[in-house]
């Protein structure tokens, strides 16, 4: 493989006052992914039947949803159903960090290895003509500075956070979920930032990770909680464990899946597509 | 127009395997009449050879209104050619797992490319002058690809020696071989050696939408052009590991001669849009 030359010669001003991250502190030094996979001896059976019950659960509440127009579906993610009066789309300089920080989280998992973070995630974006990288090179060289700072901030919490994936994990990067109720009225999608384990067969052996650029806060083990939900509705098994790495403060989240849990994000749906009617 | 759907009851790889394996019909031929009828009419109506060639899957076929665009590699669109030969790698023993198999796969893409001096353009090409962040958001994309499909097959499928990554069949229509039709199909299975029946799988993004069962119809015909006195695939299951849907559609005459008239409406409806343009 070839080596990149950072073609923007960015001065990266790490000490600039709007990057609160690099003043926090170091996070634990175990390591995410160890700690979401766990001991392999002390995984729970999976219950072959509890996600046609919980799809059956929803499809029976949500009875009488229509389409608000045909072709145009009600969507919902974990972010849109835990949070409420979420704006449906949050600002451009959000999506450029998020989309920024999701290409060096799959460049550091898969290949351990990253020199220059803005320049490599940038060239990520630019090859999909992604219109996030034509909002970054539209920016003001100060205010491409500060973002510079900031993602090779982020980068640093990636870096102490997470090790190199092992192939036989069997890691899916930005894996997209998309679950459709009544008969695709409404849409759950998701994309959680990692997905790990083989599908489970006895044991439940999935386990997801969401890397989010903004602070924990108290609604994101109920996020996790949906995006459990959502991996259940999809595969048929519960995953092991969710997890929450917010690079914005090193703080990590990491949720067993239990029964309960599951419950709950079904609530927390029924409740965000009554919400939606309003 | 026959649809298989998986048994609720089995995990998604065995229901998977339910739908490639299930015994076959009497098996039947491509309908020698309806090839030739086809190829006259695409012949006759065909957008005129100055305009340029022209490369229709079921994906533009059945989206013919839109227009094609320069091809340009990006991550995404690089996911399934490199995806495939990890698989394939992983099938036959070559590669202990996706990921290392998605990294030999652009080491020797890239290689081949510089020893050989493939064409500007290539695949190989645009890997090897990618900075590194493009190179790892391919590793990402197609190593995702390779286990989504991987994970997704049964040790028993696996037994059956399914084959993955070999060339799309491609018909150059008689008469007119600017146009060709390309099969978007991912795994082939043979289903009885002396009758030569075979099954089909397509793993497609999203979820399945109502024009699902056409597409898989479409990759049918295709295939079924491409092997003169071979007879027509048993079935063709389309696979969507986002939605974590799979169904199985069951050729027959009637199929085929639906997604023949299918192929003839997309050819007047892309030499309208030329004659248009022009």
């Amino acid at each position: 493989m070839t080596s990149l030359q950072a073609p923007y010669g960015v001065a990266l001003v790490l000490t600039h006052p709007s990057c609160k991250i690099l003043s926090m502190e170091a996070t634990t030094a175990l390591d995410l992914l160890s700690q979401l996979r766990g001991d392999r001896s002390k995984r729970p059976a999976i219950d072959r039947g509890l996600a046609g019950g919980l799809r059956a659960w929803l499809e029976d509440e949500l009875v009488g949803f229509e389409f608000r127009e045909p072709g145009n579906p009600l969507r919902l993610s974990p972010r849109s159903i835990t949070t409420e009066g979420l704006r449906s789309v949050p600002g451009p300089g959000v999506l450029a960090r998020a989309g920024l920080v999701r290409a060096l989280l799959a460049q550091r998992v898969l290949t351990g290895e990253v020199t220059h973070a803005m320049d490599e995630a940038l060239a990520a974006l630019e090859a999909e003509e992604d219109t996030v990288a034509e909002h970054i090179h539209n920016l003001e060289p100060d205010a491409f500075a500060q973002l510079a700072a900031e993602v090779t901030a982020h980068d640093a919490v990636l870096a102490r956070s997470l090790q190199r994936v092992p192939g036989s994990w069997f890691p899916r990067c930005n894996q997209r979920l998309s679950i459709s109720l009544k008969g695709g009225a409404i849409l759950l999608s998701a994309q959680p930032s990692l997905a790990l384990g083989p599908p489970a067969h006895e044991v439940a052996t999935v386990c997801l990770l969401e890397v989010t650029t903004s602070v924990s806060d108290e609604t994101t083990a109920r996020r996790l909680g949906v995006l459990a939900l959502l991996e259940t509705l999809r595969s048929q098994a519960a995953p092991l464990r969710v997890a929450s790495l917010s690079t914005a403060t090193g703080e990590q989240t990491l949720v067993e899946v239990t029964d309960k849990l599951l419950v709950d994000a079904v609530a927390d749906v029924i409740i965000a597509v009554m919400r939606s009617k309003r | 127009m026959i649809l298989r759907h998986p048994i609720p009851t089995l995990s998604p790889a065995d229901g998977l395997e339910e739908l490639l394996l299930a015994p076959s019909r009497v098996p039947e031929q491509l309908d020698l009449n309806l090839r030739r009828v086809l190829a006259n009419r695409l012949a006759a109506k065909a957008p005129a050879r100055h305009r340029g060639s022209l490369r229709l899957d079921s994906y533009t076929i059945l989206n013919a209104h839109s227009e094609q665009g320069v091809f340009t590699w990006s991550p995404r669109r690089a996911r399934r050619l490199l995806g495939a030969a990890a698989a394939s790698a992983v099938l036959e023993g070559r590669s202990p797992h996706p990921l290392a198999a998605v990294h030999s796969e652009v080491d020797d893409v890239i290689a081949r490319a510089t020893q050989e001096h493939t064409r500007p353009g290539s695949l190989g090409t645009w890997l090897g002058e990618a900075p590194r962040g493009v190179q790892a958001a391919a590793i990402a994309e197609a190593s995702a690809w390779a286990t989504e499909l991987l994970i997704s097959l049964s040790p028993h499928l696996l037994h059956a020696a399914p084959l993955v990554g070999r060339a799309d069949p491609v018909w150059a229509v008689p008469g007119a071989p600017w146009i060709s039709l390309r099969a978007r199909r991912d795994l082939e299975v043979n289903l009885e050696s002396n009758s030569k029946t075979r099954a089909l799988l397509c793993v497609r993004n999203g979820r399945p939408n109502s024009q699902a069962p056409e597409d898989l119809s479409l990759v049918g015909l295709i295939d079924a052009l491409t092997h003169p006195g071979v007879p027509l695939p048993t079935r063709v299951v389309g696979l969507w590991p986002a939605a974590g849907r799979a169904f199985s559609l069951e050729i027959d005459p009637d199929v085929m001669r639906s997604a023949a008239r299918r192929v003839v409406e997309a050819i007047e409806r892309r030499r309208q849009v030329s004659a248009a343009a022009a």
